[in-house]
């Protein structure tokens, strides 16, 4: 049993808009990352030229960047051209949050919040899709069957599957299962107390858990 | 299998999926620029406004000046006229 299973209750967590309150000025603490190399350093330099005024140097933060962000927000949307209009929006606002930067914690981290906030709400404003289909198509799919799909279909199904779910519980899972993201890292990215983490991911995992019941009692009868 | 551990191994696959590779440089400059000449474009009218309140403003401010130095208190002015009669 994970350690955040033990939530004691199913009580109504306060209901935090989240996206309004992270803030984007603070640190994402991570252990094991060092803020002095080389990448963070260039970063550093370069964010001071475009808030100085070179505008045209934020490019280079950009080609840096991309790969990772692009990554980011695959698990947001897997509609390529969808997906390439989040990873300019993140760049974006990013751009624009720049003169905020505290340089507490590597740039890196700092976009990956935005990334965050920027996806969560491509999903709140996204449509929910019927529920029938994928979580069926997961029931019914052989234990042993999971190893062999290959990277993209299991990409495509775990979407499919977390889109049944409302966008702070998805995203929660997305964190926690699909990122392996600990406690502290996902209330860093979410701008959520370690605790408000805790409670959304059993109440994901509960509602995950019922969808999949539901599904069952479908087929039994 | 339960449908948590099910959601583990499916993400553990899932994981190794490259994301497709973008380049979005040119996009994102293209969109700031556009932005700032925007901004630029949206603070012009106000520019105008403030040059003509500044052109009224100005001969309206010499002219209050000189007025000023003029002027004089009424009750001196009928005390004068009336030649100290009032005393």
């Amino acid at each position: 049993m994970s350690r955040d299973e033990d939530v004691p209750t199913d009580r109504e967590a306060d209901d935090v808009d989240a996206a309004a309150s992270w803030g984007l000025a603070g640190a994402l603490p991570r252990s094991g990352d060092r803020f002095a190399d080389a990448g963070a350093a260039a970063d550093l330099q370069t964010i001071r030229r475009v808030v100085g005024g070179d505008g045209n140097a934020y490019r280079a933060l950009i080609e840096r960047h991309q790969k990772r962000v692009s990554g980011m927000m695959w698990r947001f949307s897997r509609d390529r051209e969808a997906h390439e209009e989040l990873v300019q929006e993140v760049f974006v606002q990013a751009y624009e949050s720049l003169p905020n930067y505290r340089a507490q914690a590597p740039f890196e981290h700092w976009l990956a919040r935005i990334a965050t906030r920027v996806g969560y709400r491509h999903w709140k404003r996204e449509k929910r899709r019927p529920e029938t289909v994928p979580i069926e198509e997961w029931r019914d799919l052989p234990d042993e069957a999971v190893q062999d799909l290959a990277p993209e279909e299991a990409g495509a199904k775990l979407h499919a599957l977390l889109s049944l779910l409302p966008p702070r519980d998805r995203l929660v899972l997305s964190l926690r299962y699909v990122d392996e993201r600990s406690v502290e890292e996902t209330a860093a990215l979410t701008g959520w107390s370690e605790t408000m983490v805790k409670v959304q991911a059993w109440r994901a995992r509960r509602k995950l858990k019922a969808l999949y019941e539901r599904a069952e009692r479908g087929t039994a009868r | 299998m339960n449908e948590e551990q099910k959601l583990r191994q499916l993400a553990r696959v899932a994981r190794r999926e490259p994301p497709p590779r973008v380049d979005v440089a040119e996009q994102v400059m293209a969109r700031l620029r556009r932005r700032e000449a925007q901004t630029t474009a949206s603070l012009r009218p106000l520019a105008w406004v403030a040059v003509a309140g500044a052109t009224i403003a100005v001969p309206l401010a010499i002219a209050a000046g000189f007025a000023w130095q003029h002027l004089s208190d009424p009750l001196l002015l009928a005390f004068a006229e009336s030649g100290g009669g009032l005393l």
